[in-house]
């Protein structure tokens, strides 16, 4: 279930990643929040560190340094067992495509992620039909297996498995580029709305700009992300925070 | 958590969405594990069927030679005597206090490749095989006349022999003989039923008979206008001076040992007394050599399928690698996936076993039938024995232990960078 806390959805300090220790950071982000409630556009390049900062925000990969909390909790506090019972239970992903078990029907792929979140009982299939309803995905396709749907079907399956477990935040990557311009204003504006119904937190990520048209707040990664500072800017920044 | 319902019907649908590929391996795993079943149960039904080729006879004595030669020749029909026994020792054998009964045997002659046996009556009355069977004519009787002969099951029906028919022996074991005792013909008395020993595969004879298409042969050759008529033959002069072994039922089991060195240590002439029981397992043991071979083999077999199922399972994970991350972004742990691939090759292994059992069933059926017609004997279905349950354990946990390398490769490859899209 989700915590009600007054902690920001996201809260980002001096987080730095690099793959290997000896290389220069991919991810140098001084300090980045998200209230609680809010739909955020991150756009950015490919390139830009996008895919990395996504796994780290979902407790995928762990920071070298700094700190990263979701609903308050820090990630980086918690053992690689809690962090993935952790991102079962309070985050949401979307991918651009591949985002379901193609062998498993619609119903158990939505159950299956319910499962993780600890969610097994009779009122979450209720809640998975509710959501079904809202994403326009009809009861026939519930026993169909996953790989048998079109691409924009599988993306709204996504979003109710996403946001089952009642996540604290929702993270969607460039959801749009594998669809036409009219199933992604339906996508767009289905999405928002949900979020909003489910008072999750929305950070969609993508290089696409015409998508910052659907949101209030459009941050650029670059502005907010800068893995190539020098030594003496860096030293600045940690005086000054 | 994940509920096992959930987490075995993922990995079912799983491996039904690589249809092909798993069924090549479980088809694969399964002729192997038919194979090692296969082998197992043939060594064991043979070892079963061939310590019971003989039983209820204590004792066979024969002259001086090798205990295996002797149980060679006179149970199996396998190769020669070297010497005889003299008619004499026979007497002082049958009339010993602890002998309850004999069975006289005197080989040397065939009819169309088929070994004739001379022996008494004692033979269909004492001779047991298997679980103490005894012999039981599918046809009329023991012989009664000279020239009456009684036929093995198998004899008759590959010779197609009836009853009253007249059939003419030939002397020496060769095939193609060209000593035929053609002036003495005969008669079918009796056909045994089948027994699936060398029992079906032999002709019976009074003693007297082979006493008397001898008489006027010497050193195995007919000699010219010596032959007598039957007719002059009385019963009673046709006594042999030589039979070739001798089956002996004690009395009392407790007398064996004591009887068996007797006979070994008798003076007039000597003699090798042996247990049939003992000597079968000598000479089934001369046959290990043979067998663990093909246990060998097997193993063999069924290890490289078990590696082909763990290459099946490493390839297959390049093309799951969205797969392995939808799992992980949705709070699967590493663990999870390792797990899944292992009950992947669980529910292939469990497959294989299952399919192999059914193919067993269908190969003994098929088998029997070939068998049944060339050898009179047939395979039980009793092929899960505590023997066999064991080794399918041991396929079991091969299983396991080879899909530690897909197993481990998903487990590393989901606990670093999952999500790289």
């Amino acid at each position: 279930m989700t915590e009600i806390s007054d902690q920001p959805a996201l809260l980002l300090k001096n987080v730095r990643y690099s793959y290997q220790p000896e290389h220069a950071p991919v991810i140098d982000i001084p300090l980045w929040e998200v209230p609680t409630g809010t739909s955020i556009f991150l756009r950015g390049a490919s390139g830009t560190g996008k895919s990395t900062l996504l796994n780290l925000l979902s407790g995928m990969l762990v920071t070298n340094e700094g700190n990263l909390s979701i609903a308050g909790i820090e990630l980086s506090q918690l053992s690689a067992r809690q962090r993935d019972r952790f991102r079962a239970q309070h985050i949401g992903v979307v991918f651009q495509q591949f985002n379901l078990i193609p062998y498993l029907s619609v119903m158990d792929n939505v159950l299956l992620a319910a499962q993780f979140g600890s969610r097994g009982s009779n009122d979450i299939r209720a809640k998975a039909e509710a959501l079904f309803s809202q994403v326009n995905i009809h009861k026939d396709l519930y026993g169909q297996q996953a790989q048998s749907l079109s691409i924009g079907q599988q993306q709204r399956v996504a979003i109710v498995r996403a946001l089952l477990n009642s996540p604290d935040i929702l993270l969607v990557d460039e959801p749009t580029s594998a669809l036409d311009e009219a199933n992604r204003d339906a996508f767009m504006s289905l999405l928002l709305k949900i979020v909003k119904e489910e008072k999750a937190s929305l950070v969609l990520v993508s290089h696409d700009t015409t998508l910052s048209r659907y949101f209030e707040t459009t941050i650029e990664l670059s502005a907010i992300n800068c893995p190539h500072s020098s030594p003496q800017e860096q030293a600045a920044r940690e005086g000054r925070l | 958590m994940i509920k096992p319902t959930m987490f075995w019907r993922v990995a079912r649908k799983s491996l039904m969405h690589r249809k092909t590929s798993v069924l090549l391996s479980i088809l694969s795993i399964c002729v192997s594990i038919t194979v090692l079943l296969g082998v197992e149960h043939i060594r064991l039904e043979a070892k079963n069927s061939f310590s019971k080729t003989v039983s209820g006879v204590d004792l066979i004595i024969g002259a001086r030679g090798g205990e295996i030669n002797l149980l060679l020749y006179s149970v199996f029909r396998i190769g020669n005597a070297t010497n005889n026994l003299s008619w004499a020792s026979y007497q002082t054998i049958n009339n010993h206090k602890n002998v309850a009964w004999t069975i006289p045997l005197s080989l040397g002659d065939s009819h169309q490749g088929y070994r004739v046996v001379g022996t008494s009556d004692g033979f269909f009355k004492h001779f047991q095989y298997g679980n103490k069977q005894g012999l039981n004519f599918q046809s009329g009787g023991s012989f009664a006349d000279v020239l009456d002969v009684v036929l093995g099951a198998e004899v008759a029906e590959s010779l197609g022999y009836k009853l009253d028919e007249q059939l003419v022996l030939a002397h020496g074991i060769s095939k193609q003989s060209f000593s035929l005792h053609d002036d003495m013909p005969f008669r079918v008395v009796g056909i045994l039923e089948p027994t699936g020993t060398p029992v079906d595969q032999a002709l019976y004879v009074s003693l007297a008979g082979i006493e008397a298409i001898h008489v006027g042969w010497q050193n195995g050759v007919k000699m010219p206008g010596k032959s007598v008529p039957l007719s002059s033959l009385a019963k009673g002069g046709l006594t042999p001076k030589s039979i070739t072994a001798v089956m002996v039922g004690l009395r009392s089991k407790m007398a064996t040992f004591q009887v068996q060195r007797t006979f070994n240590q008798f003076k007039p002439e000597p003699l090798t007394a042996i247990l049939p029981g003992v000597t079968l397992s000598q000479l089934w043991q001369t046959m290990g050599v043979l067998e663990n071979t093909l246990r060998l083999v097997s193993f063999l077999v069924l290890i490289a399928s078990l590696l082909g199922l763990s290459a099946m399972l490493l390839a297959s994970m390049r093309e799951r690698t969205n797969e392995l991350r939808v799992l992980r972004t949705i709070g699967a742990n590493p663990i999870f996936i390792f797990g899944l691939i292992q009950a992947e090759a669980l529910l292939i292994t469990l497959s294989a076993i299952m399919l192999s059992i059914i193919s067993m069933f269908g190969l003994i059926t098929w088998g029997n039938t070939i068998l049944g017609e060339t050898f009179s004997m047939t395979l039980g279905f009793n092929f899960l024995r505590a023997e066999s349950c064991e080794l399918l354990g041991y396929v079991i946990v091969g299983a396991v232990l080879v899909s530690f390398v897909p197993g481990l490769s998903a487990y590393r490859s989901s606990l670093g960078k999952a999500g790289s899209a």
